[in-house]
């Protein structure tokens, strides 16, 4: 992976897309902590990996994701996160607004009329 | 624990971020803490070399990042790891200076107050560092005082001389047969013994404090 320093507008942007894309990752299914920071940071969506673990908490807080603990088959017990029915709307929400959004930026980016 | 997060990198890791999770409350910091510990268990393969933990460490981000995300306070990225270190070797310089000024009891105050509020604003130490250097460094003003108070009490204390029946004489008070009371010895063994716990305290402090802030 190339490491480049972001501008600040990349680095917003991805502040604000990552929680949603958490929960995307967990349509799938409950998955623990350090596989999803693997599969983020190979999308490129992490600057530093410990970072996930913070918003992972916010995200339980705000009742999106709940936690249970399952045995490893190698080492100690992992920490398990899937969707909350209030995760899935949110989810749906960030969807169809992000859509409408990436479609506003792209026809202003090259420059036709809306 | 896994061995792997007995690797010195690890350690030391794992130090800076309890020292930043200070930042946060309690129950936090906990849930910081296992987390990343049950990340370094995956990250980590047993009997990992130098070079991978480095890159693990890397990619996890700095304790202040962390603990940053988390909530924790305003971020003082690169600024502060330089002023901190200043900070604590500025408390140590203070401190042990100020004792050797309780002739100029002015300036000794002075020091001593600016020195115990350096140590306790620093925020490479530890509470139990902080507390320990609070206790023994701080009173080493104190010490001075009552030790000069002593050896001038001692120096002139009377001795009582009365003459008995017989015309011999018997004396009582400072001067014992080698000129050293058993009170005297106390106060020599018990200043001795706080020399050491400062030398001790000093050492200890200087060593957190100069603990490179790799980030």
């Amino acid at each position: 992976m190339r490491h480049m320093t972001p501008a600040p507008a990349v680095t917003q942007l991805r502040k604000g897309a990552l929680e949603h894309c958490v929960l995307a990752l967990l349509r799938g299914g409950e998955r623990y902590g350090y596989d999803l920071v693997t599969e983020l940071a190979e999308g490129g969506l992490l600057a530093s990996e410990g970072t996930i673990y913070p918003l992972l908490s916010r995200l339980r807080k705000e009742q999106l994701v709940e936690t249970t603990w399952r045995e490893s088959p190698s080492g100690p017990p992992r920490r398990y996160y899937s969707l909350t029915s209030q995760g899935e709307r949110a989810l749906a929400d960030f969807t169809t607004a992000w859509t409408e959004f990436k479609h506003s930026v792209d026809a202003i980016l090259a420059g036709k009329d809306l | 624990m896994m061995t792997t997060q007995t690797h010195p990198l690890v350690h030391d890791y794992l130090q800076r971020l309890s020292t930043e999770s200070q930042r946060l409350p309690a129950d936090q910091a906990a849930e910081l803490r296992a987390d990343i510990d049950a990340h370094l268990d995956e990250a980590l393969p047993p009997g990992a070399s130098e070079a991978e933990v480095r890159q693990v460490l890397d990619r996890l981000g700095s304790p202040a990042e962390l603990v940053t995300a988390a909530g924790g306070g305003a971020p003082e990225e690169g600024q502060h790891e330089k002023d901190s270190g200043r900070r604590e070797a500025a408390a140590l310089v203070v401190l042990a200076v100020a004792p050797l000024m309780v002739w100029i009891w002015p300036v000794a105050l002075v020091l001593w107050l600016a020195g115990l509020y350096l140590l306790i604003t620093a925020r490479r130490w530890s509470t139990t560092d902080k507390v320990l250097g609070g206790v023994v460094l701080g009173a080493a003003p104190v010490v001075v005082i009552a030790a000069a108070a002593a050896s001038f009490v001692a120096a002139t204390s009377e001795v009582t001389c009365s003459s008995l029946p017989d015309g011999s004489q018997e004396c009582v008070g400072g001067g014992a047969a080698d000129g050293l009371t058993a009170g005297t010895w106390v106060a020599i063994v018990v200043l001795a013994l706080y020399a050491v716990l400062w030398v001790v305290t000093m050492v200890r402090l200087a060593r957190t404090a100069s603990r490179p802030a790799a980030a």
